[in-house]
């Protein structure tokens, strides 16, 4: 189905194939993501929803310099919108298991697993805005710039959250392998993945 | 100042037990996308959009009007309470009528005590004549020759063939009403000779007496013993006194006054139909007396009663 996307001026900038070709270049690492912006939260439904944005948002994200860091953006907002939803829903005990789809490769080692499960808890107590920022930069690999423009920050200002950010999860994850250490008994150097 | 490098490439500006989680954790490739899964964006794409952003919007733009309603609309004055409550029917003995709707009576005979509370109404329908009630408390009586309404309490709106009028409390109306009896109509006095002399007692067994025989002086028994009927009250045993009167001398001496008095007494007793009949019969049988102008009146004035 082609579906042609205009502007609100009436120019042609994006069709839904040209959307469609980015949700194929970057729906898997833009999933992935998302599961780790908001981990109790179903990525592949948030990646739709992400890319009905898209859709629906054509002309914006004809006109972003990296449509990249555009849709990183609108995933970050997402993530954040549907983590208040669980919140509020987890305060009025409405919260129900939901299926979350697999969004990271079959072929991970089981140190990746582990390891992805030592961070996740690390990053639990970190703000929202340093961990979007963490993930970003250290997860998912983007450079500065496109996080200061995904985030709509200044670039300082994503440097400076990332500062905090490491020095709060470098923290976390030397007191989380203490306490694992001292319950379980083995060396630390044996329980780090 | 230069720009940070991610940990799993400076892994010496770390510790070595974070870098290598943080690594590994990034190390992770993504699961491919599902091509097919497109046509899904797509179908979300083209549902209706929910704004539900303009929910609380809407919420406090219904309270804000219903709560402007509430201000700024004039206080209704409090509605009057109507009571419509159905009308008390309490019949007599032997009273028949029917009810249909509760407020819709029709009173055929006998007599019904009706007491309309405040709000309600009732229309009472009798052979003779029609009621209506707003509030109030009245009685009908419905006998062969007419409807007696008293009213107890409130206002009664009769109507009859002959106009509309309201009854208050305490007072009565009976319709037809009894009508005049022309003044050569009423009998003379007239006194059997063989029995004049006695007097009471002695003097009805004496024209009982005489009744029980043949000729004239039967014939003025007969009226005599009747009129004293009448005038003792005994208005039954009267009235048979005329009628065997008539019955064994209907061309009698006496018989045109004996018709009179029965007339007359039929009229008084309201037994109008009975009355038009022997009105008839003395026009029939008295062509020639110069009362039966008078009793030709006094029919027609009976008929439209009789029959309404």
């Amino acid at each position: 189905m082609m579906l042609a996307i205009h502007a609100s001026n009436g120019e042609r900038l994006l069709s839904a194939d040209d959307v469609r070709g980015l949700y194929v270049e970057y729906g898997a690492e833009l999933r992935q993501a998302l599961s780790r912006l908001a981990p109790d939260v179903d990525a592949e439904d948030l990646l739709q929803e992400l890319f009905v944005v898209a859709l629906r948002k054509a002309d914006a994200l004809g006109a972003a310099d990296s449509p990249r860091a555009w849709l990183y953006g609108v995933a970050v907002k997402l993530a954040a919108s549907r983590r208040r939803a669980a919140r509020l829903r987890r305060f009025f005990g409405l919260e129900a298991a939901s299926d979350v789809s697999a969004v990271d490769s079959p072929s991970r080692t089981v140190e990746q697993r582990d390891a992805q499960a030592l961070l996740a808890r690390a990053l639990r107590p970190l703000s929202d805005a340093k961990r979007d920022v963490f993930v970003l930069f250290e997860l998912q690999g983007l450079p500065g710039e496109a996080i200061a423009e995904a985030l709509g920050i200044p670039l300082k200002t994503v440097w400076t959250r990332l500062f905090h950010a490491r020095k709060a999860v470098a923290a976390e994850l030397q007191r989380l392998t203490a306490i694992e250490a001292r319950t379980s008994g083995l060396a630390r150097k044996e329980l780090v993945p | 100042m230069s720009e940070p490098r991610p940990w799993r490439e400076a892994p010496a500006d770390v510790p070595a037990e974070v870098a290598r989680v943080v690594a590994l954790a990034a190390s992770v490739p993504p699961t491919p996308i599902d091509r097919a899964a497109w046509d899904d964006v797509l179908a979300r794409a083209a549902a209706p959009r929910h704004d539900w952003r303009l929910v609380p919007a809407f919420v406090l733009s219904v309270l804000a009007g219903v709560a402007l309603v509430l201000v700024v609309r004039p206080t209704p004055a409090p509605a009057p309470v109507v009571a419509h409550a159905a009308p008390v029917i309490t019949p007599a003995p032997g009273a028949s009528f029917s009810q249909e709707p509760a407020e819709r009576i029709a009173l055929r005979s006998g007599r019904l005590s009706v007491a309309v509370p405040t709000g309600g109404a009732v229309n009472v329908v009798t052979p003779h004549l029609e009621l209506d009630v707003q509030r109030g408390r009245f009685l009908a009586d419905v006998t062969e020759s007419g409807t007696l309404v008293s009213v107890e309490e409130g206002e009664v709106v009769v109507r009859t063939p002959e106009g509309t009028r309201v009854l208050r409390a305490g007072e009565s109306a009976l319709w037809p009403p009894t009508p005049d009896i022309p003044q050569a109509l009423l009998g003379q006095p007239a006194e059997a000779p063989s029995c004049a002399a006695a007097q009471g007692d002695a003097k009805l067994d004496c024209l009982s007496r005489e009744a029980s025989r043949n000729g004239l002086d039967a014939q003025a028994a007969l009226y005599e013993l009747g009129t004293l009927q009448l005038g003792a009250g005994d208005r039954r045993a009267a009235e048979r006194t005329f009628r065997a009167s008539l019955e064994r001398f209907p061309r009698g001496v006496l018989h045109p006054e004996v018709r009179l008095s029965l007339l007359v007494e039929l009229v008084r007793a309201r037994r109008f139909a009975e009355a038009i009949a022997v009105a008839r019969d003395f026009e029939a049988a008295c062509a020639d007396d110069p009362r039966a102008s008078d009793v030709a009146a006094l029919r027609r004035a009976l008929e439209p009663r009789h029959a309404p």
